[in-house]
């Protein structure tokens, strides 16, 4: 009943005025319109459970759970204490530049239009991937590749990501920000400086590797939507993003999905190595590649 | 605590009387600190009353019921108190010393931006949205912003994301 005295408070609060936070700076955000100023305030603090709105009808019609749901079980306030620590830990730095420009940044998501499609990366292994092409923003993302190869046989350790958080806090809209380590020193070259790099790349007849703006953009996508990988640029391999865990100041962990087998695997994207080697193809160098770039790279 | 700074001691008529006061104070000045302990320290960008963005370092502070957001700028100290169950969101008033209910905050996060009472005080805080976003996947995915207004008791009365912030309450 305090739910429903609730739910029927926020409806009758929507007659309040209450322009969007996109409305309240306009540096920050997309549009303009200022706050009228609220002088009711007091501090009598009533009694009762998280109220407000938000939140919805999380079942759809017919059937639903034994136990009734009331429709308002995840109405809430929306924010919370923030005091609950996120499996990527505390940032103790966000870089000036990064933070400017995000402070005056306009959101990318603004009307929060979403497709939030959940899918099966277990189904999507093998074959032919397109990766964004239909995407607006201009970049060349023509990057599919029909190519088949067995794993390296170096890549053992095999997971099960049954129960594993393939969304931690970070992975969301700003994750370039809200990575929780020291990032922005890896890439910015035009070829990557791993001293193996260009003998072995001329033998596998590439020049350069999947540039920082399509990789973070595939993740940029993989976010909107909700997806819990990115199909690294020109192979089959998928990257689980969500797995990425630096390991001291260089190196990376991450699990890559092949062949409908997830491998986890490290890498040390100073000296450009895969589980300890130098990468045995071109796909491999490429894997490297996204996985140090999601980790270190550049993003805003 | 610094609340209590303001502590009086009873009045203390002979030395049996002060000593009694003086245990009673220490006391008290026990009880209410509770188990103190920082979250982390965010070196970061801060903008106040829409100025300009300066450099700023948000300590997180977690007390017992409380977490505070102590932010550090050159000219000073704004810090918020936020409470759950329920969420409730205050700002210490350095001049008056006492706590002062927010009307409303937001939060943005594509730009990890964290707003109190309108653009009174924003932070860039990914820290604070790492953890809403795991402390509350099913609500929080796919969202970009999230508003919350606060009520005269201090409770929030409605709060609403994305387009609904535009459609909802207008």
């Amino acid at each position: 009943m305090k739910r429903f005295c609730a739910a029927l408070g926020i409806t009758l609060s929507s007659t309040l005025n209450v322009p969007s936070l996109a409305k309240l700076s306009p540096e920050m955000f997309t549009t303009g319109q200022s706050l009228s100023p609220t002088t009711d305030i007091a501090r009598a603090g009533g009694g009762g459970g998280r109220v407000g709105g938000g939140g919805g009808l999380r079942m759809g019609g017919g059937g639903g759970p034994a136990k009734g749901l009331s429709g308002f079980q995840s109405a809430g306030g929306g924010l919370n204490r923030g005091a609950a620590k996120p499996t990527g830990g505390w940032s103790g730095a966000v870089s000036p530049g990064a933070s400017t420009g995000a402070i005056r940044r306009p959101s990318t998501q603004p009307n929060g239009n979403r497709d939030l499609r959940t899918r099966d990366f277990g189904s999507r292994n093998q074959g032919n991937r397109e990766l964004g092409s239909n995407d607006s923003r201009g970049a060349n993302r023509d990057v599919t590749r029909n190519v088949s190869r067995e794993v390296n046989r170096n890549w053992t350790r095999t997971v099960n990501l049954a129960g594993t958080n393939l969304h931690p806090g970070w992975a969301r809209p700003g994750w370039g920000v809200a990575r929780p380590w020291r990032t922005g020193w890896y890439g910015g070259w035009s070829t990557p400086t791993w001293g193996w790099w260009g003998a072995r790349a001329a033998a596998w007849g590439i020049v350069t590797l999947a540039t920082a703006t399509i990789i973070n953009d595939a993740v940029d996508t993989a976010v909107a939507e909700n997806n819990s990988i990115i199909v690294v640029p020109n192979t089959t391999y998928q990257l689980l993003y969500g797995t990425i865990q630096p390991s001291g100041t260089s190196n990376v962990t991450f699990v890559v999905n092949a062949n409908g087998t997830n491998y986890e695997l490290t890498a040390d994207c100073q000296r450009g190595l895969i589980n300890g080697q130098i990468p045995q193809n071109a796909d491999e160098a490429q894997v490297l590649n996204a996985a140090c770039q999601v980790a270190y790279g550049s993003a805003s | 605590m610094r609340h209590l700074q303001y502590l009086s001691l009873p009045a203390i008529v002979n030395r049996k009387s002060l000593f009694v006061g003086l245990a009673i104070a220490g006391s008290l000045l026990t009880i209410p600190a509770g188990k103190s302990e920082v979250l982390y320290e965010l070196k970061t960008t801060c903008t106040k009353q829409e100025g300009q963005p300066q450099s700023c370092t948000i300590q997180a502070i977690n007390e017992a019921s409380v977490t505070l957001y102590r932010h550090r700028f050159r000219d000073g100290i704004e810090t918020i108190r936020i409470t759950d169950e329920p969420v409730k969101m205050s700002r210490w008033d350095t001049f008056n010393k006492e706590w002062v209910p927010l009307k409303r905050a937001s939060a943005r996060f594509s730009t990890n931006t964290v707003c109190f009472n309108g653009t009174d005080l924003c932070a860039i805080n990914p820290n604070y949205l790492n953890s809403l976003r795991e402390d509350r996947p099913e609500r929080t995915a796919g969202r970009d912003l999230v508003n919350v207004i606060f009520g005269s008791d201090g409770r929030i009365v409605a709060s609403c994301y994305d387009s609904g912030c535009q459609e909802s309450f207008q």
